[in-house]
């Protein structure tokens, strides 16, 4: 996958959208524990997410590094939210990790369709979900310094 | 178990749609044997009826034929005499004409009322006086015409005798004829006897193949009216079911993902506890979190199992595919090779049929049996799992599709093996016939079984070994 070079790379922000609050009290914690600098903006459903992106839409200063979307949300949901991001040219290459309890084959061959990164599963143990949560955030931030060929 | 039931019965009134009134299908053969013989019978009886009647005609016909040659002798001999009358008073040979038709034709007529006569003695009887008597007249007849042509005087005591005879003659004619009108009328009257039987037996034929016609009619619309009952009770049924397993359906999701979701938290957050507090945390605390956290787990695996066995209840979701069953068994014995190592297991096996199956459902079937095998294994003894193959006639089960072969595959093992008075338990969901400590799982294993195979239309069914300790478990799959 080709990203693009990014000159503010320190400040690229992660994007979290789950609608529990005790999902994302824990993945804040986690964050806290390894201690992530990059900006981490929190949203409950897709609405959220995409009237802030309407907003930033010609500010280049604030670049989004990754965005983890969880599926089950009120008002909007994770599948129309990352429909809506993938077939809008500006939002396209924004790396979507989805991040969610459900585990059937029918929401992992549809995400996937609809053009998410990845698809996980949100583990039932508190370490094996920090030990995802690092290595996702990491991984994809990491891959979003890389200089372009 | 085989049925004794003729085979081509069995395809004439099949069993399986008058299962519920088994009494009616004897009844139904039986009034069908009955009212065939009664119609065979009546047949019968009208038919040897219709030869009798038959036979009487020609009877009828053969006595106006002796009526009729009997007068058509009388008026030859009249002629034959008026011809010789004439010849005697002009002794011209003119008159001789009907005299010589007469002889002629005289000859041919007796002969004919004989062969009609010959099956009655008396009659014969009265035949061979007259022809006598007919001998005697012509004699004197001839006599007396030789007389008039040597033109001698007439003898008039011949013509006398003459007179005798034909008197005589009529007289026997008479007799003749009486005989036969008398004949005539008693076959007359056995005739008209025989038209009144006879249209008695047409009507009894009649009423009893419209009686039997209407008894038919009526056990077809009962039973049709039977059937219409039923099929209505079972769309409503099907209508239910239907709505029980949308519900199930709805219930099963809501097992899978609002019911986790809980536990997950419960999970996270004492883990999370255990983690971040380790330092001040007491022993005794430490130990509450973990079995809170042990707890959690294994009501995760019981939703699981429980999740899986519900997919696999619903089986429309997935497609039977041809499939190399001994590939499948590879699979599954590829998941516990760890397993079988660790416990030195055994595993016989015959080859495996090539069979319609649901990938998914026979490898968890696989599984789940080489799992039971090896978990329920004895302490003292290396596990040996003994897989067999053949194929079986679906009649001689009691439990099987009559028309239908079935691959028969038995899985035996050298366990523990269970109790006789639990056959009927183990497969029932949630049934655990161990104390959880002493063997791990949920007790879903086998129902999921029973499921798969039964998804596949066969049979499972599980006994324990004879011969030392051990079970068996034998899949039925239709061919």
């Amino acid at each position: 996958m080709l990203i693009m070079p990014r000159k503010e790379n320190k400040h690229a922000k992660v994007i979290i959208c789950d609608d529990d609050e005790d999902d994302l009290f824990l993945i804040k914690s986690i964050l806290e524990e390894m201690e992530f600098s990059h900006p981490t903006v929190y949203f409950h459903n897709g609405l959220e997410l995409m009237d802030m992106l309407q907003l930033q839409i010609g500010k280049n200063d604030h670049h989004i590094g990754l965005i983890l979307l969880d599926l089950n949300m009120p008002k909007m949901d994770g599948r129309e939210t990352l429909h809506l991001l993938k077939t809008n040219p500006a939002y396209k290459r924004i790396p979507v990790v989805i991040l969610t309890t459900s585990s059937s084959p029918k929401d992992i061959d549809l995400c996937y369709a609809l053009g998410a990164n990845s698809f996980i599963t949100k583990p039932s143990s508190y370490d094996q979900l920090s030990d995802v949560v690092n290595t996702t955030i990491k991984y994809w931030i990491d891959l979003s310094h890389l200089p372009s060929r | 178990m085989i049925h004794s039931f003729p085979i081509f019965l069995r395809n004439i009134f099949p069993k399986k749609i008058k299962s519920s009134f088994p009494q009616d299908r004897y009844s139904f053969i039986l009034a069908i044997i009955v009212s065939i013989s009664l119609l065979v019978f009546l047949s019968l009886i009208s038919y040897s009826n219709l030869q009798e009647m038959n036979q009487r005609t020609q009877e009828v016909t053969h006595t106006y034929k002796v009526r009729l040659k009997n007068k058509e002798l009388l008026k030859t001999l009249v002629d034959i005499e008026t011809g010789h009358r004439g010849f005697l008073l002009t002794s011209d040979d003119f008159f001789l004409t009907p005299y010589h038709d007469g002889r002629r034709t005289l000859k041919t007529t007796l002969n004919e009322l004989k062969t009609l006569q010959q099956e009655s003695p008396l009659q014969s009887y009265r035949l061979q006086q007259l022809e006598k008597n007919i001998t005697r007249r012509l004699s004197f007849i001839e006599e007396n015409m030789e007389r008039v042509r040597q033109h001698k005087s007439i003898d008039k005591t011949q013509l006398y005798l003459g007179k005798i005879y034909m008197d005589r003659i009529r007289g026997l004619s008479k007799e003749l004829d009486n005989e036969e009108v008398v004949l005539l009328s008693n076959r007359m009257s056995t005739q008209d006897k025989a038209d009144v039987k006879m249209s008695f037996y047409l009507i009894c034929l009649s009423i009893v193949s419209l009686l039997f016609l209407l008894i038919f009619f009526r056990l077809l619309y009962v039973e049709f009216l039977q059937r219409i009952n039923f099929q209505a009770k079972l769309e409503v049924k099907i209508a239910e079911l239907e709505r029980t397993n949308s519900e199930l359906e709805q219930f099963s999701y809501i097992t899978s993902h609002d019911l986790q979701e809980p536990l997950r938290k419960i999970r996270a957050f004492s883990e999370r506890l255990y983690t971040r507090q380790q330092a001040e945390l007491s022993t005794d605390a430490k130990m509450n979190i973990q079995k809170i956290n042990q707890s959690a787990i294994r009501m995760q695996e019981l939703i699981n199992d429980l999740l899986a066995f519900s997919r696999v209840t619903n089986s429309k979701d997935y497609s039977f595919e041809k499939l190399d069953l001994n590939e499948l068994l590879e699979e599954s014995k590829e998941d516990f090779s760890e397993l079988i190592k660790q416990k030195k297991a055994i595993i016989l096996q015959d080859k495996l049929p090539i069979a319609k199956v649901i990938k998914t459902q026979i490898l968890q079937l696989f599984n789940n049996l080489l799992s039971n095998s090896l978990k329920y294994s004895r302490a003292d003894t290396d596990p040996v799992i003994t897989i067999r193959y053949q194929t079986v006639e679906g009649f001689n089960y009691e439990t099987l599709d009559n028309e239908l072969t079935y691959h028969h595959i038995t899985f035996m093992d050298n366990g523990i093996g269970f109790d006789d008075k639990y056959v009927d338990k183990i497969f029932t969901i949630f049934q655990r016939l161990h104390n959880k400590n002493e063997y791990e799982g949920t007790g879903i294993g086998l129902a999921l079984c029973k499921k798969v195979v039964s998804n596949h239309h066969g049979e499972l069914t599980a006994e324990t070994r004879k011969d030392t300790r051990g079970a068996i478990f034998h899949i039925y799959l239709p061919c």
